[in-house]
């Protein structure tokens, strides 16, 4: 009779040091060696303690290893090397935080020239230390001149999320340009590289990929796995909508990036994939994108932005050393980063509060969002209002542009 | 005839090992000659080195290599941390610098009544024990 099934997870669990250095005890006294008297700290327990911690690792090792072959169970570099070795799958790598930043000339200097090319000009968050490099050529006249302010692209020199930075935070200009002042008038954001959950999708994703029917899967592989039409960088895009069937002849797509729009080239990118132009074959001799089975229309195109407006009222306590506005900064970063990831066409409600169901940002998971900003500079959170709910149709994504406000609440019983 | 008794019964003996493990595994013969070496080992085992006890170590070295103030704080650390051991009721330790440029570490333990000083010393950065293991027989200086 065939035993029950256990799932591999629990079969490969390696045990913990403790137990380790307990079972190496229990079989040291049934040998009539009294290692369960051995003083604490003493050297023969110390060896047993440092032998515990050395089998403990191996059996990490040996679980890791085995759990490197299940996709469910694989993770971190294990997983990245089941993606590429039987997938075929790379790793997305991660992006840098991209956003636009606006000079304002007040001197009587002019600011154009190889100087002030695209990549030449460094800007910096001074609260972060990120620094970010234009993207655009710089073409600054004199104050008056109706050129003195110029708005162009910006890029963080490093990659992932860590040069996120709401509106205005990005203020100082570190390439020597007398009478010129800046700031970034949107959020300036990028992405890390996949999580362990997106990456296995990402692999069940490019087994759609080898279909010539077109599954969605094979469109998510191709969104995924596009490159910048110019650059030839990865897609900073991390949101898409693929229509549910394509029975009808046409499957639509919609891209969003962390900031909401993608840039224009990452859309071209994800197109051509999605057509298979160019796609090639990965390492491992799968086809590269053309997802796009004969006979189907694919429709791709940008998410519609919409403004998600208005002032959230955070009332919490203000713990000691911290001020308001280190705590509204924190909550601001916070509900950057809800929405950079939020769905395009949002989410649906239907419950007490939304009986007839409501579809698109809801507010309450904006407090939400703001609550665990306060919550990281040890603020307790007590309730918000000011928000109301954004409904959004399919094809438009939510874009931050809250204002947040800090309500102190002080307690007798601090 | 009466044998001398010993302060430390000897229950469970531990490995012989100093700084090392002894050539042929021998086990200590007393329950003295384990706390000395055990004593050695809190002074210089850094604190939370020794994964089998991450609440005891001074690391003695930094402390007699460090400032002024280091050295002034180094008996009470000394004798807070060898008081935690339940074989010893109390201890005082004494730091003195010698005309040489060493440093001489005297730790008077009192185990059941009785004061065993176990000497130390510290030269040119290597941190010594003095004849502190005489095996079945209490250790030199004992009064």
């Amino acid at each position: 009779m065939p035993s029950p099934l256990v799932p591999i997870a629990q079969l490969l669990t390696a045990p913990t040091q403790p137990q380790i250095r307990a079972m190496l005890v229990t079989l040291l006294v049934g040998l009539n060696v009294p290692a369960d008297k051995w003083r604490k700290g003493g050297s023969l327990s110390t060896i047993l303690t440092v032998a515990s911690i050395i089998l403990n690792g191996t059996a990490i090792l040996v679980a890791q290893a085995i759990n490197g072959f299940f996709l469910p169970l694989a993770r971190g570099q294990g997983l990245v090397n089941l993606a590429f070795y039987l997938y075929g799958v790379t790793a997305p790598q991660p992006t840098q935080a991209t956003g636009q930043f606006t000079f304002v000339n007040s001197g009587s200097g002019v600011f154009a020239g190889p100087s002030y090319a695209a990549g030449q000009v460094i800007v910096e968050d001074p609260a972060t230390g990120q620094t970010y490099v234009t993207t655009d050529n710089l073409n600054i006249g004199a104050f008056g001149s109706g050129t003195a302010s110029q708005t162009v692209g910006i890029k963080c020199q490093q990659f992932g999320t860590i040069g996120n930075a709401n509106p205005g935070d990005i203020d100082e200009i570190v390439t020597t340009m007398v009478g010129v002042t800046g700031s970034n008038p949107s959020p300036v954001i990028g992405s890390d590289g996949l999580s362990d959950a997106a990456l296995r999708s990402l692999c069940l994703a490019s087994l759609g990929a080898r279909s010539v029917r077109g599954p969605r899967g094979a469109y998510q592989y191709a969104i995924q796995t596009a490159t910048n039409a110019v650059t030839g960088a990865p897609v900073n895009i991390n949101r898409w909508y693929i229509s549910p069937a394509s029975s009808s002849g046409t499957v639509t797509i919609y891209l969003a990036s962390p900031t909401g729009v993608p840039d224009a080239n990452d859309v071209a990118g994800v197109i051509a994939n999605i057509q298979g132009i160019g796609g090639g074959v990965s390492p491992a001799g799968i086809p590269l994108g053309g997802a796009r089975p004969g006979g189907v229309t694919a429709n791709t195109s940008a998410a519609a932005t919409v403004n998600y407006t208005g002032t959230a009222v955070l009332s919490c306590s203000l713990p000691s050393g911290v001020t308001q506005a280190q705590l509204a900064a924190a909550a601001a970063t916070s509900l950057a980063a809800f929405m950079s990831t939020y769905d395009i066409g949002g989410a649906t409600a239907q419950d007490d509060a939304n009986p007839g169901g409501f579809t698109g940002l809801l507010a309450s998971a904006a407090y939400a969002a703001c609550a665990s900003g306060v919550a990281t500079l040890g603020a307790t959170f007590y309730g918000a209002k000011g928000l109301t709910d954004l409904a959004l149709s399919l094809g438009q994504v939510a874009v931050d542009n809250v204002t947040i406000q800090i309500n102190v609440i002080v307690t007798s019983n601090p | 005839m009466t044998q001398p008794v010993d302060p430390f019964l000897l229950s469970t003996p531990d490995v012989v090992c100093f700084d090392d493990v002894d050539l042929m595994g021998a086990e200590c013969t007393s329950e003295l000659q384990v706390l000395e070496q055990d004593v050695y080992h809190v002074l210089i085992q850094s604190l939370g080195s020794n994964p089998d006890d991450l609440e005891r170590g001074i690391g003695i070295e930094d402390y007699l290599s460090g400032t002024e103030s280091d050295l002034q704080a180094l008996p009470a650390i000394i004798d807070a941390q060898l008081k935690e051991d339940d074989r010893i009721d109390d201890s005082t330790t004494t730091v003195t610098l010698n005309d040489d440029g060493s440093y001489s570490v005297d730790i008077a333990i009192s185990v059941s009544g009785t004061v065993y000083n176990l000497p130390f010393a510290y030269s040119n950065g290597v941190f010594t024990s003095g004849n502190l293991v005489n095996p079945g027989t209490a250790p030199n200086g004992s009064t």
